[in-house]
């Protein structure tokens, strides 16, 4: 159940990474554009 | 010359069809344990009948042969591609009599759609279904998600049993045997559903006001739709029901975990966990998400479908997520995505034709074969350019680094045109109905690569046979092919053989 928790977080991780990378981009292209 | 199947084959087949059969019975029990505790007499009803036919048809099949016959390749073949023909069928029993589908071909296409973990849905008024009745299109996602088969082996692994492992769609081994195989995929999923159900059930309690026994059951639902990245939804808006930020950030999670390989859940929990960082289908599909959502974003921007960030980011990142995860919830309805067009729709619909990952509960080209396939230009490319000597070795990281073969090349090569292929057939059929190309397009490959996502060319009114390729698109996609084969070939040696 631990192991199962550490993957939650992991995973979690995984989605805040990509939304800010998604933020990011999103952000430069606005600017462009 | 072809060898006609004797009475012998018929039997060890019609064995292990029984003992699926049985498996999938028993999971039967739980919607309709669902039923009874919901007072839902009606579809209870319905549910008994769906157990009577798989147990009946279990029995059969198990009688059929003396305990645990061997089961060659072309048997488990066969078998895969059988339990997913049949299964769907009497799957839908319960559909039937809802009142919810206009024919039984609707009522047969939401079921294989579940199953298959695609996603698209005919079904009609799904916010007034009976609860039992929308838990089972979603248990039928997470049963396909994670393989009826594999559900099976986990109870039963008799000889050949790694036939059947590698006849629904996987092609990694990370444990040495198919016994502990099956048994890491379920705890996987039981410590998901314990963690996942849990943080949706407190975000739809606490964030969007929900009693406890309703959040609950939309976290249980929408788990089973996540983890399995098949894409039902317990209400006719999908995800956008919850209008609720927080609720797509943890669904996302449950994407994550669906898509991600078996085999990088295992380099994740037991270690070592640099094998998931240096694994080319991981790289690969950071890198195309990332690729995909560019242009879709760029897209969006340029139609100024959205002009401030939180707006752009949020509905560009979670549908190229939902499409590249081979998921198919969308945050905004079918019309809204049909008018995305340009770049913004283009970038959706390559992220569905080359997303998911192999061997996890995706469907798809997947990453691995998109990798591959790159490696293999790359390696082309440097030895056209280099002096007719030289030798060119390309290689890859996949629990260990391995040499890129001629002989994966081909294999990756063929099962990619296949899916271009299904793709087109799709598309084909539907312009052949006068939906334009754009539209047909993205609706086959949405059904090929088993995403859900849709610009209304699903719904209850769509032509009968459309359906019906559509059918075939989400089988033969879920099960890459080779299932499928394996029963035309040994229908046919049936039929012409000596």
């Amino acid at each position: 159940m631990a192991g199962g928790f550490a993957m939650f977080v992991i995973e979690g991780l995984v989605v805040v990474a990509l939304v800010a990378l998604a933020w990011v981009v999103s952000a430069v292209v606005l600017a462009i554009l | 010359m072809l060898v006609k199947p004797t009475r012998k084959d018929f039997k060890v087949i019609g064995y292990y069809l029984g003992r699926v059969f049985l498996i999938v019975a028993a999971a039967g029990s739980l919607p309709l344990l669902w039923a009874a505790l919901s007072t839902e007499w009606h579809p209870f009803g319905s549910f008994l009948l769906m157990i009577g036919v798989f147990t009946f048809l279990g029995v059969l099949g198990t009688r059929l042969a003396t305990r645990h016959p061997k089961l060659d390749w072309s048997h488990g073949m066969v078998v895969v591609a059988l339990t997913w023909l049949v299964v769907p069928l009497i799957g839908a029993i319960p559909f039937l009599g809802s009142g919810h589908f206009g024919t039984p071909l609707d009522a047969i296409f939401d079921s294989v759609s579940g199953l298959t973990t695609t996603g698209l849905a005919v079904i009609s008024d799904l916010d007034h279904l009976a609860s039992s009745l929308n838990f089972w299109r979603h248990l039928l996602q997470f049963l396909g998600g994670l393989g009826i088969i594999v559900a099976a082996l986990t109870v039963f692994a008799g000889p050949g049993g790694i036939t059947l492992y590698f006849g629904e769609g996987r092609g990694e081994r990370f444990l040495p045997s198919v016994t502990s195989i099956s048994r890491f995929i379920w705890t996987v999923a039981a410590v998901h559903l314990a963690v996942i159900v849990t943080a949706l059930t407190l975000v739809g309690w606490l964030v969007l006001g929900f009693e406890v026994h309703r959040a609950t059951f939309h976290a249980i639902t929408m788990f089973l739709a996540g983890f399995s990245t098949g894409g039902f939804a317990p209400q006719s808006t999908s995800i956008g029901y919850y209008h609720s930020a927080v609720f797509e950030g943890v669904a996302a999670i449950s994407m994550v975990a669906g898509v991600m390989s078996f085999g990088l859940h295992h380099s994740l929990w037991r270690g070592p966990r640099r094998d998931a960082i240096a694994n080319l289908e991981t790289r690969t599909i950071l890198s195309t998400f990332g690729f995909t959502l560019l242009l879709t974003l760029i897209g969006l921007a340029a139609a100024a479908a959205f002009t401030e960030i939180t707006g752009l980011t949020r509905q560009g990142f979670f549908q190229i997520f939902s499409a590249h995860t081979t998921t198919g919830w969308a945050t905004i309805s079918s019309t809204e995505l049909s008018g995305w067009g340009g770049l913004a729709f283009g970038g959706i619909a390559i992220a569905m034709a080359l997303g998911g990952m192999g061997s996890a509960t995706a469907g798809g080209v997947k990453a691995m074969r998109v990798g591959l396939t790159i490696k293999a230009v790359v390696t082309q490319v440097k030895q056209a350019l280099l002096p007719e000597r030289a030798v060119v070795a390309a290689t890859y990281y996949q629990s260990g680094k391995r040499h890129l073969t001629h002989d994966t090349v081909m294999a990756v090569m063929t099962i990619s045109l296949l899916y271009v292929a299904l793709y087109l057939l799709g598309a084909g059929v539907g312009m052949a109905y006068g939906i334009p190309l754009q539209q047909a397009l993205f609706e086959s490959v949405s059904a090929s690569a088993t995403i859900g996502l849709s610009v209304g060319v699903t719904d209850p009114s769509m032509p009968a046979l459309l359906q019906i390729v559509y059918m075939v698109q989400m089988w033969a996609g879920r099960l890459e092919f080779l299932a499928l084969f394996s029963l035309i070939g040994f229908v046919y040696a049936a039929v012409r053989g000596k």
